[in-house]
């Protein structure tokens, strides 16, 4: 004898497949939810790992942490590199990658930086060897099979990080492809800092020969001039008189080395007017420096450690990724950072989880309606089988009449429910999975995050049971009435 | 073997069924005549042990079956009791083969098939085992449910208005079929009717 409460499902075949459609609707909408944001999450983590603390230009946390680390929104700025070695030589700091951001290859990101950074991503080279001198590149592994490179090709960046300018002048050729790693290196072509500012060097006279990319520049957070202007501007809200004198020495100096710089050029008046800009700023400050106090302490910072000769004044990191050499530096050295100096210091971890709670708002919503899904899917649960139920009360005093025992049509009842439900947990997870990696392709092709739906999470168990326990409290009450049937008074009124 | 004593029913306070005595050898024939509304179906599910009396005992087959826990008494009514209903109550979601094996399911017997094939080949319908019910004419359908009732070999056979829906010939045909399967497994056999055709094949008859 085939199962009976099979039997009664396939008796309604257009109720059943609505019930388990509307169940393993429900049950796909958490599925997606649990598989992307558990991957999201993990991705985030993973491609801050080791990252202590993230130090650039001031602007929005956030905006370092994604831009620096995540490699997706614009920069916050620059910072000059003998502030940055002010840092990278702080005995709390064990280890510290500068980075240099600014243009891109076919919407991959080009980062300037050492060595260190794939080293820390635990990356190197499958095929070539890493950047050596300027304008040699090593892809990252993804890039590399997207943009199907192979070593040697010509890379030609593009301004920004959308379609920008080309650097055609500066050709980079490729010698290396890395190891994929599943962060976020895999999708970025690495290069060192001084290839950047090569490039970056000349796309910025060629911005003035233009003389209308100023804006752009602004927006992209490049290596820009006016940048200067606003940090020094800080400077001198925080330490008034005392630095005055050298900051505007190293900016002076920075200043005529542009001039020479632009001299060979001859078109330098949209550059000479950021520069008075920042220089009128310094003027006007000691007034405003007058009426707000600076707030800490003046004689913290060591004027001696901007020395102007070691290194080239045009030349600016994007930012630091910083590892601590003591669990003490947390509590001490983001506070130096942003108190005592023109950058900003960003712990990731601490950004990281205000994005995932900005994130989770939205997620809720949609957790939500997966739940309010999953009750409609119960309701309807419910009134199928108290229905079917109705219908069937004369099989249940013919199955008593015949020796089945009040447990017995009662089990029948609740079996067809779990049936259902597990059905719908079962369609449920299919569809999740398959929309998690239907919507991962799409994110891969259309933002480069890399999410799959061949993964498992173990909440999709307690989903499982979820959906078992809907189907039993569906199916109590019309097996609760299984179970009470009349068979008499049924059978009598035949 | 059936002894029912002082029994009595009532519905809402109204006594519907009364009988002082009734005793019944194994292997006897029993008519319950009486017109609709008389309290024969009433009785009926009292001796098949459907529903519980509101005084009186009754044994069946020796057994108190009153004095077992309900769940006992499915168990005896499955495998001791076949049921034959005017309406014949066919589950409609199974084949005519699982019909039959139903009943075996039911009762947490062993499911013979063979015995069920052989039992459908003895009411004519070896060639409907995989049909649907729905699929069956009324007639086939009242010998599918007699085989049915008759699966588990009981030892009383109860049937409520068997004939009523059937003209002559078709009447004597179940009638004929319910005495053979009756002696055929040696059960007591009780009819529950108001059809007065069917009346001279019993050697007892109850007038309620």
């Amino acid at each position: 004898m085939k199962s009976l409460p099979l039997s009664y499902l396939r008796r309604r075949p257009l109720g059943t497949v609505l019930n388990v459609l509307l169940l393993g609707l429900g049950i796909a909408t958490i599925v997606v939810l649990l598989l992307l944001s558990r991957q999201v999450e993990e991705n985030l983590t993973r491609d801050a790992e080791g990252i202590n603390l993230v130090v650039g230009a001031k602007g929005s946390p956030l905006q370092l942490i994604l831009s620096s680390i995540y490699h997706v929104d614009a920069p916050t700025g620059n910072i000059p590199v003998a502030e940055a070695q002010q840092i990278m030589t702080n005995p709390m700091v064990k280890k510290a990658i500068p980075l240099a951001l600014g243009d891109n290859y076919r919407g991959y990101r080009i980062v300037g930086t050492t060595a260190a950074y794939p080293e820390h991503y635990g990356t190197a080279p499958a095929e070539g060897r890493l950047w050596d001198g300027t304008l040699e590149v090593t892809a990252g592994a993804q890039v590399a099979q997207e943009l199907n490179m192979s070593i040697g090709d010509e890379v030609v960046s593009s301004h920004g990080f959308g379609d920008g300018d080309t650097h055609g002048d500066h050709p980079m050729s490729v010698v290396g492809i890395l190891e994929p790693t599943g962060t976020v290196v895999d999708r970025l072509l690495l290069t060192s800092v001084e290839t950047v500012w090569e490039v970056h060097g000349a796309h910025a006279h060629d911005d003035h020969e233009d003389g209308h990319h100023d804006d752009e520049h602004h927006q992209d957070g490049e290596h820009s001039h006016d940048d200067h202007g606003d940090d020094h501007s800080h400077d001198d809200d925080h330490h008034g008189d005392d630095h005055d004198h050298d900051e505007k020495h190293s900016h002076d100096e920075k200043h005529s080395h542009d001039e020479e710089h632009h001299d060979d050029h001859s078109h330098d008046d949209d550059h000479h007017d950021d520069g008075e800009h920042s220089h009128d700023d310094h003027d006007d400050e000691p007034t405003v420096a007058a009426s707000a106090p600076p707030p800490g302490p003046p004689g913290l910072q060591i004027p001696g450690m901007i020395s102007s000769e070691d290194y080239d004044p045009s030349a600016e990191y994007t930012s630091l990724l910083i590892e601590y050499a003591t669990p003490m530096a947390a509590a001490t050295l983001p506070r130096f950072i942003n108190t005592q100096t023109n950058m900003q210091a960003a712990a990731p971890a601490f950004q990281t989880a205000r994005l995932l709670g900005l994130l989770g708002f939205g997620l809720d919503a949609f957790r939500v309606f997966g739940f309010v899904l999953i009750a409609v899917a119960a309701l309807s649960l419910f009134i199928g089988l108290y229905n079917a139920l109705k219908d069937r009360t004369y099989d249940i005093a013919i199955l008593r009449s015949m020796g089945a025992s009040r447990g017995k049509v009662m089990q029948h009842v609740l079996t067809e429910g779990l049936l259902l439900a597990l059905g719908g947990a079962l369609l449920g997870l299919v569809i999740g999975h398959l929309a998690a990696e239907g919507l991962g392709q799409f994110l891969e092709t259309a933002q480069g995050v890399s999410l799959t739906g061949a993964t498992f999470v173990p909440e999709e168990l307690l989903l499982v049971g979820l959906a078992v326990v809907v189907g039993a409290v569906a199916a109590l009450l019309p097996a609760v009435l299984a179970y009470r049937t009349d068979i008499s008074g049924v059978l009598a009124r035949g | 073997m059936i002894s029912v004593q002082n029994l009595r029913h009532a519905y809402d306070g109204t006594t519907v069924l009364e009988l002082d005595q009734l005793d019944l050898e194994q292997g006897g024939r029993l008519l319950i005549h009486g017109l609709s509304g008389s309290g024969k179906t009433t009785l009926l599910h009292v001796l098949a042990g459907l529903l519980r009396p509101t005084a009186g005992t009754v044994q069946v087959a020796g057994e108190p079956i009153y004095d077992m826990a309900e769940h006992a008494r499915d168990q005896f009514r499955g495998r001791r009791i076949g049921l034959v209903f005017q309406r014949l109550h066919l589950l409609p979601t199974l084949t005519v083969l699982d019909n039959v094996l139903a009943a075996a399911y039911a009762a947490g017997m062993t499911q013979d098939g063979a015995r069920a094939r052989d039992l459908l080949a003895t009411v004519d319908l070896a060639d409907k085992a995989d049909a649907y019910p729905e699929q069956l004419s009324y007639g086939q359908r009242q010998r599918v449910a007699i085989a049915r009732a008759v699966m588990n070999k009981p030892t009383v056979l109860l049937a409520d208005e068997p004939t009523a829906s059937l003209d002559g010939t078709r009447s004597q045909d179940v009638l004929d079929l319910l005495l053979a399967q009756a002696s055929e497994h040696n059960a007591t056999l009780i009819v529950a009717t108001h059809d007065e055709r069917i009346r001279d094949a019993f050697n007892t008859v109850l007038e309620v």
